[in-house]
């Protein structure tokens, strides 16, 4: 009994240390501090996470009580992925805060007020089912925001049927967006990404053409490459070589080992951050790199991957920046969210919470322009909508082009950034629709 | 010809190969002696893979003492798991099996929710690159390859040449017996986990500063480890051995003609026909 007494206050006490040491550890100011709010943890049945804010004293003043419209919100919340669905839910909860905050919508000589409803849809479609109908068929929302591929093809079977919106970060644009009307994809895929990258790409290196596309192997990275690779080619580069390595790689050296055998002039990197940065340090060991240009059009937790890689390994390499923090291009209202993200969430925003984040108001913007609530109205308006992006940076101009015989798809400035003599330098603007404005 | 890349591979192979040793010697301690398949071992790696972090990435503690801290804890944390966990459920396989899967959980999402979701990179511990002929392997992977071999030499002299390495055997070979003869199961089994765990913790820290430390770090290495314990021999330490370095250098060459997807469907391509020709593996019992 004595020694079940002590084991259990070892248990407690490695439990504390464990806490403490992250708590500890993330305090410093080069890592990530705990956040200050908890996410919306659920389990199978999804608890709403319900938020509304009160407009200040100096906001433009209401006409009688305001009507309340809900906004379903959903993502990875906890376990894999949450790293993209906390930035997008926080993101989707801070853009209704600063609409309410700002007196709401005004429609009709009515005023209304946004209620976001933020669940965690898991990472999977069956999950994700289960979000939409909670949302849909509980919750009895018309605009739902989420990200994720999986869950998101879960949510869209609800919307779809229901004449829902679905406003959704998704790199999978031929699975989600093709052919479903209250569809829209707010995420740039390789489509949108790879015609700017390599348009810079001729401007820099004009004899160089050979490209070896190496991803992580999932269907998100694959349909990205199925748009891409035949995009590249018909702009004149050449395809050296396609793989896509187990996610459960421990080692790059045998890929960058037969990579260097193929000799190609770029290596292209579909691959998140915690693949990226060994990535780069394998290449810069095995001398593949800089003789090759390596390209990351990922662009999430670049600092991240950058500082696994070491300074020497990280030298040179190309990488896009769909938000600028470091340069020219970032906007004060960019900024502004910025440091509201990090100061309310104790961690950086990432690219899914600045898109999450604009497409609030995109939504807002279409209402306004088609002087509607009404999906069925709303769904005819999006594809044309044109607004001005609130965290983006400056003339960053938000817009849907077609991609696979609808507009759907959202297109916004990014910026190629590259590592040079130990820090990130902006090398060009870019937008998928225009010529790229070098710095 | 050009040979450089095949003597690259080698070098690859044997170096990965290494860590795979690491990692699933652990994993194949704890079933072979305890007849437990630890579904949360690959938790424990990540674990692991924060101390390294926090002690020498965050705090600046000394690589080694910190690599020695980390073992440390590791091997406290896998003895009150065995403790309080296993124990209670000690025969009943199934029950263990369900209960190593909920502590998998349960470890993840208290690191997603201790440290968060951003990953955590560990700086280089040992930097430089050695080449010879074109062929390259970093201090960082040379120091990885010769810390991971002295554990192994270390693993394998404690259970040759002591009396905890003797009694571990006895109650491998024969639980029943071995308490007959005065040897305490409750101890070796504890004893048992804090050293399995204490081995995830090595590797974690050996590998961690090629990765990143992250609330997931475990699931690719835990599936790996159940590839190289099935191939070498479930509990056979030998066989985690051979185990390991095969997975390696079939990994390094097979990307060399093929690329990863048909490497993977050639690896697990010899799992199946290993469980069918010879199911306990190259080195297990029949």
């Amino acid at each position: 009994m004595k020694k079940t007494r002590l084991y259990l206050v070892l248990a407690t006490v490695l439990s504390v240390v464990i806490l403490i040491t992250g708590a500890v550890c993330t305090a410093t100011p080069t890592s990530t501090p705990i956040p200050t709010q908890a996410p919306a943890t659920t389990g199978p049945t999804p608890t709403p996470v319900v938020l509304i804010a009160t407009p200040t004293p100096g906001a433009a003043p209401t006409m009688g009580v305001p009507e309340i419209l809900k906004i379903g919100n959903y993502g990875m919340i906890a376990g894999v992925g949450a790293a993209y669905g906390r930035a997008f839910t926080h993101s989707v909860e801070l853009a209704v805060e600063d609409l309410n905050l700002s007196g709401g919508l005004l429609l009709g000589g009515k005023r209304y007020m946004f209620q976001v409803i933020t669940l965690d849809s898991g990472y999977a479609v069956d999950t994700g089912r289960a979000t939409g109908e909670r949302l849909v068929n509980t919750e009895k929302v018309k605009y739902v925001f989420g990200v994720g591929t999986a869950n998101s093809l879960g949510v869209q079977e609800v919307t779809e049927k229901n004449k829902v919106l679905l406003l959704t970060e998704t790199w999978s644009n031929p699975v989600i967006a093709k052919d479903k009307v209250y569809t829209f994809r707010n995420m740039m895929g390789g489509d949108g990404q790879e015609a700017s990258i390599y348009s810079v790409m001729k401007a820099l290196y004009p004899t160089k053409n050979k490209v070896y596309y190496q991803s992580t192997d999932s269907i998100t990275w694959r349909q990205g490459y199925e748009v891409s690779i035949p995009q590249n080619e018909k702009n004149g580069y050449q395809t050296v070589g396609i793989d896509f390595a187990d996610p459960a790689i421990t080692d790059w050296y045998p890929v960058v080992t037969k990579i260097k055998v193929a000799k190609p002039d770029f290596v292209d990197l579909f691959m998140s951050a915690v693949y990226a940065g060994p990535f780069f340090k394998a290449a810069h060991e095995l001398g593949l790199h800089p003789g090759t240009q390596l390209i990351w059009p990922v662009g999430d937790g670049v600092q991240a991957a950058l500082s696994v890689a070491g300074k020497e390994a990280a030298e040179g390499i190309y990488f896009t920046q769909e938000w600028d923090w470091y340069g020219k291009f970032m906007s004060d209202t960019g900024k502004a969210y910025a440091k509201r993200y990090k100061d309310r969430f104790g961690e950086e925003t990432t690219i899914h919470g600045f898109l999450a984040y604009d497409m609030v108001f995109g939504l807002v913007e279409a209402m306004k322009k088609s002087n509607s609530l009404d999906p069925t109205v709303l769904k005819d308006v999006i594809p044309d909508l044109k607004w001005a992006s609130p965290s983006m940076g400056k003339d960053s101009v938000l817009e849907f082009v077609d991609v696979g015989g609808r507009k759907a798809g959202m297109v916004y400035n990014q910026v190629l950034g590259q590592y040079k003599d130990g820090k990130v330098v902006n090398v060009a603007l870019m937008h998928p629709t225009k010529p790229p404005v070098f710095n | 010809m050009e040979l450089t890349p095949y003597f690259q591979s080698v070098v690859s192979g044997i170096s990965i190969g290494m860590i795979y040793v690491l990692i699933a010697l652990g994993l194949t301690l704890v079933f072979g002696i305890m007849e437990i398949v630890n579904f949360a071992h690959g938790t424990l790696y990540m674990l692991g893979a924060y101390a390294i972090w926090g002690f020498f990435a965050v705090w600046g503690v000394n690589y080694i003492l910190a690599l020695a801290i980390t073992i440390a804890i590791l091997f406290v944390a896998g003895a009150i798991i065995e403790r309080l966990f296993y124990r209670p459920l000690r025969g009943k396989f199934l029950t263990c099996f369900i209960m190593a899967l909920g502590l998998s959980i349960v470890f993840e999402n208290s690191a997603l929710i201790a440290f968060g979701p951003r990953e955590k990179d560990i700086p280089t511990t040992f930097p430089g690159v050695l080449s010879f002929q074109g062929v390259f392997i970093s201090g960082e992977r040379l120091a990885m390859v010769l810390l991971s071999m002295v554990l192994v030499i270390g693993l394998f002299l404690l259970i040759q040449r002591t009396k905890l390495g003797r009694s571990m055997r006895a109650v491998q070979q024969d639980g029943d017996a071995a308490a007959l003869q005065g040897v305490s199961r409750d101890y070796i089994f504890l004893m048992t986990m804090g050293i399995g765990s204490a081995l995830a913790g090595a590797a974690a820290g050996l590998v961690s500063p090629l990765l990143f430390a992250n609330p997931f770090l475990g699931e690719g290495a835990l599936m790996k480890s159940f590839i190289i314990i099935i191939v070498g021999g479930m509990g056979s330490i030998p066989g985690a051995m051979i185990g390991g370095l095969l997975l390696g250098l079939i990994e390094s060459f097979g990307i060399l003609w093929l690329n990863s997807t048909q490497v993977q469907v050639v690896l697990f391509g010899l799992v199946v026909l290993m469980l069918l020709v010879r199911p306990q593996g190259f080195m297990g019992r029949a």
